[in-house]
């Protein structure tokens, strides 16, 4: 019995290493990965140099154009936009990593239970899944957001995750289905190997580059939903974020106003942040299925 | 003589990879004559199926043709245009792919797939003049003409593979290539394509270049057949005397590992793996597994030469 | 082709989806404890909005049959969907829920269409395209600038591309007018009022097409690949087909039938990017109706609106997947 384990786990062991490589080299990975982290860093690091509450009203004339003191102007209420920037970064990413990570593991966790194990549980969490699917979560977000009035962040990062991990949870259930039927993991049940060994053991980890990019896309998506939600008026409105600036622009009719340096900055920010994260993506596609790359 | 079907010459196909370029197909020379059935045998990964593809220029990237001419009745197949190609393809020489598993498409109808090569050919034909010849067409491989309303998910393996088969005869080529047509079948169906392809050459002297690294089912059909190691040809004969008495000690290393009836010594394989083929040996591929190797196997690659009538080889005992 | 277990079961998410939806409908404004009447009442008054009074708390607990047990209501909620009613907005009173959306909805159904198609089949077209030209390995400058842009266009939600729009054409350079559907003042069906109603919804349309054309000819592009790399295609070049023909019958017949999927998968999505780019640009949409009825606490408005999306996007995707097999004939097989 001892013999048979060592066998696959060193078999293991080695596409791990080999894995991690690939992962490395890739461009699209790293750029993405700079991009948003580099980003992070940035924006935490300014956000405490910042002299400026974000918050407070009347702290400075109205409505500057950008200048030294304030490198993207005043808004409307007083207030130095870089800072509100900085800090509303700060927060969005926040939680759309939290709400995007709760999703992703709850998907996770659903997708290969129900393709590891299939029959009955399968059958149910497919159909779940599906009818999350469907539904067009905005529709219930906004339904849920304005019945119960002010939300709290956390509250409205759960209600994000209810609706990012349905996606995710179909597209890695597939991928554990097609890897139940692999060589290693034939090998890992001939060795003896339980089934929450040879999840956690083999299929999880050969199934890392798509877990990778499907928590940036459940991150992505989070942050795109929660800025959608603030930018409607139904957020906690209680910290800065990216939305919740748009959302003022909205209110203090920004647009037709022609302050570009309120609105355009959390725009910029948010494309970045989605961008990069979609690099990232695309890049652990490519360490998955090796046949997308654009040469 | 007569000039020879197909031929090859000097055919080169390499694999580009970051490195060195893995030689697939590296020099191999031989000809298909007219109404006989030449069997291509060798390992695994030993380049039979890119060179099956090839000869119809159907190399797809990272693979590309780096040497060599593929003559069809007289005429350069590699410096042909496109089109001229494309109208050989199918009509004068037909393919029969590896895996016929996912060789058909998926969401076309069985027999739209075979009417649309007719078309492709010979233009536009009437319904009824179709219709009758996909059904001789499917009756041929012993397949039900219902069989063509449907679609290709709805048939098992074997009958994909006689679909393929049938589509082959459709326009009545002179040679077909077959690549490893009996390797995913059950033995009772591999014996119907392989009586169907004899049958082929018995009654409309269609030519068959049968691609497999089973010996023992190539001895069964073949006239003719060719030893393919590492990239390189090393063996051509007639079958009786390739059986007899097999020249190259790869090809003999071959038949002693087939079990037979009459044999009873347990079957010895030949030690060692196949080569690299990014970086092959040097001299005689096959001197690193070779019983009989000397130390010219080593410096110098042995040519490919006719030894007797009919009788090729390329191997230092003999030259 | 179409097997019962298939059939089962598509109609069987469908009917769960919509249930689900309703009941969200029905519970959670039920979970604010107290009289939802007068708690939005109160929420009203504090706001300057004086609806009446006892008057109204009573006329509408009626309706809603407040006073009578939870299954009570939800059947009487439940029959009520089934004839229309979904009650009446407050803003509005007493004008009815549905007559309100009405007026909306054939603003929004335009819009979406014709932008959804324009972007499905431009990027389905596009993206295969792209794929296409891998064949022979090596990508063109201009398709690998295309990709690149539709990387970056794909991740940019339509109503920040909205927005720039407002700022760049409408403020900027007054090319386009902002605000509602058509200029107001204009007759019915005269060609002035057709020509407004293109003007008006321009932008919000280019908005929804620029973005998702992206999105969807990166998905074609990947799936024409996966394509690429089939045994049929190699079969079908070998077989002697002309170029053309196997681009049509074999390439694209197989890249169309999984981005069908995809779009049953994307219609909420969709949906909801909709809705915020009605808001940007003021469009008379469900979108709008919803962000003001946020606004004004509205809540039989924003009820009967996430109804009617939810409705209209689970119905679609259950006409796209009855269409389905027929596209694929492995569906449905199994």
């Amino acid at each position: 019995m001892k013999d048979k384990q060592t066998i696959w786990v060193r078999d293991l062991a080695r596409r791990r290493l080999r894995g991690l490589r690939v992962v490395v080299e890739n461009k699209k990975i790293l750029i993405g990965l700079c991009m948003t982290l580099g980003f992070y860093i940035v924006a935490q690091i300014g956000s405490r140099i910042s002299p400026y509450d974000p918050k407070r009203m009347g702290d400075a004339p109205l409505n500057l154009p950008p200048s030294q003191e304030h490198p993207l102007g005043t808004d409307p209420l007083g207030r130095d936009i870089l800072t509100q920037l900085l800090h509303g970064s700060i927060n969005s990413i926040h939680i759309g990593f939290m709400a995007g990570g709760v999703a992703f593991l709850v998907a996770m966790l659903l997708a290969v239970t129900a393709g590891y194990y299939g029959g009955i549980i399968d059958s149910v969490v497919s159909i779940i899944t599906e009818v999350f699917i469907t539904i067009p979560s905005l529709a219930i977000l906004i339904l849920i957001a304005a019945i119960f009035g002010r939300i709290s962040v956390p509250l409205m990062s759960l209600i994000l995750a209810t609706f990012g991990w349905a996606f995710p949870c179909k597209i890695l259930r597939a991928q554990t289905l097609s890897l139940k039927e692999r060589g290693f993991v034939r090998l890992a049940k001939l060795s003896g190997a339980s089934g929450i060994e040879i999840v956690v053991k083999a299929i999880i980890p050969n199934m890392l580059p798509f877990l990778g990019a499907w928590f940036a896309f459940a991150t992505s998506g989070a942050m795109m939903a929660e800025a959608g939600l603030e930018l409607i008026g139904l957020g906690p409105q209680t910290i800065v974020s990216l939305g919740l600036m748009l959302n003022w622009a909205i209110n203090y009719t920004a647009f037709t106003r022609g302050i570009v340096n309120w609105w355009l900055p959390p725009c910029v920010v948010l494309v970045w942040m989605f961008l990069g994260l979609f690099v990232v993506s695309i890049g652990l596609d490519e360490v998955g299925n090796p046949r997308l790359k654009v040469k | 003589m007569d000039a020879p079907l197909l031929e090859a010459q000097d055919l080169k196909i390499y694999y580009r990879t970051q490195g060195p370029p893995v030689r697939a197909v590296d020099g191999v020379s031989f000809a298909v004559e007219e109404k006989e059935i030449l069997g291509l045998a060798g390992e695994s990964g030993c380049g039979k199926s890119t060179l099956a593809a090839g000869l119809l220029k159907l190399v797809s990237p990272p693979s590309y043709i780096a040497g060599g001419k593929v003559l069809f009745r007289g005429n350069d197949l590699y410096s042909m245009s496109d089109e001229e190609l494309r109208m050989i393809r199918w009509k004068h020489i037909a393919f029969s792919p590896q895996s016929s598993m996912n060789a058909l498409n998926p969401v076309v109808k069985i027999f739209n797939q075979i009417e649309d090569t007719i078309e492709a050919h010979e233009g536009k034909k009437q319904k009824k003049h179709l219709e009758n010849h996909i059904s001789n067409l499917l009756k041929s491989v012993a397949l039900s003409t219902h069989i063509s309303k449907g679609y290709a998910c709805e048939l098992s393996g074997g009958m994909k593979q006689r679909v393929i088969i049938s589509m082959g005869m459709a326009l009545g080529p002179e040679l077909i290539v077959a690549d490893e047509p009996t390797s995913s079948l059950d033995v009772i169906v591999q014996r119907g394509v392989l009586e169907l392809l004899v049958d082929l050459k018995d009654k409309q002297g269609t030519s068959v270049l049968l691609v497999s690294h089973d010996i023992a089912i190539l001895a069964e059909v073949v006239d003719r057949l060719a030893i393919i190691y590492a990239g390189k040809i090393m063996e051509i004969q007639d079958v009786y005397d390739i059986f007899e008495e097999p020249l190259h000690p790869y090809t003999q290393g071959l038949i002693a590992s087939v079990p037979t009836f009459e044999r009873k010594e347990i079957p010895r394989s030949i030690t060692g793996l196949p080569p690299d083929l990014k970086n092959p040996p040097s001299g005689c591929r096959f001197h690193p597994r070779c019983s009989k190797a000397r130390d010219i196997c080593k410096e110098t690659e042995p040519e490919f030469e006719e030894t007797e009538l009919g009788r090729f080889v390329a191997c230092h005992l003999y030259s | 082709m179409y097997t019962v277990k298939y059939l089962v079961r598509r109609v069987l998410v469908y009917i769960l989806t919509l249930f689900m939806a309703i009941v969200i409908n029905f519970v959670v404004p039920r979970l604010i404890p107290g009289n939802p009447i007068e708690a939005k009442l109160i929420q009203l008054y504090r706001l300057g909005v004086n609806m009446g009074g006892a008057e109204f708390v009573m006329k509408y607990s009626k309706l809603f049959a407040l006073d009578q047990p939870m299954h009570v209501q939800f059947l009487i909620y439940l029959s009520n969907l089934v004839q229309g009613n979904l009650g009446f907005s407050i803003s509005y009173f007493p004008t009815p829920v549905w007559q309100i959306i009405m007026i909306a909805l054939p603003w929004t159904l335009g819009l979406l269409s014709v932008a959804v198609v324009i972007a499905f089949a431009g990027g389905l077209i596009l993206g295969a395209l792209m794929g296409w030209t891998k064949r022979e390995g090596k990508q063109s400058r201009i398709t690998s600038l295309v990709f690149s842009v539709f990387v970056v266009s794909s991740q940019i939600p339509y109503y920040m591309l909205g927005m720039i729009f407002v700022y760049l054409l409408t403020y900027v350079m007054a090319l386009f007018p902002y605000g509602g559907g058509v200029q107001i003042g204009l007759t019915w069906g005269t060609l002035d009022y057709i020509i407004s109603i293109i003007q008006h919804a321009t932008l919000p349309a280019l908005s929804i097409v620029l973005v998702q054309l992206g999105g969807w000819g990166l998905e074609a592009r990947s799936l024409m690949v996966n394509v690429l790399g089939e045994d049929y295609l190699f079969l079908a070049k070998a077989k002697g087909l002309r170029e053309r023909f196997i681009f049509r019958e074999y390439a694209m017949r197989n890249t169309v039938v999984p981005i069908v999927t995809d779009l049953v998968i994307s219609l909420g999505t969709i949906a909801s990017g909709s809705i915020m780019t009605e808001i940007i640009f003021s469009y008379p949409g469900v979108g709008s109706l919803l962000f003001n009825a946020v606004k004004q606490l509205d809540y039989p408005i924003i009820q009967g609106v996430s109804l009617i999306i939810i409705f209209a996007v689970t119905t679609a995707a259950l006409l796209i997947d009855l269409i389905y097999p027929l596209l694929d004939p492995r569906i449905g097989e199994k």
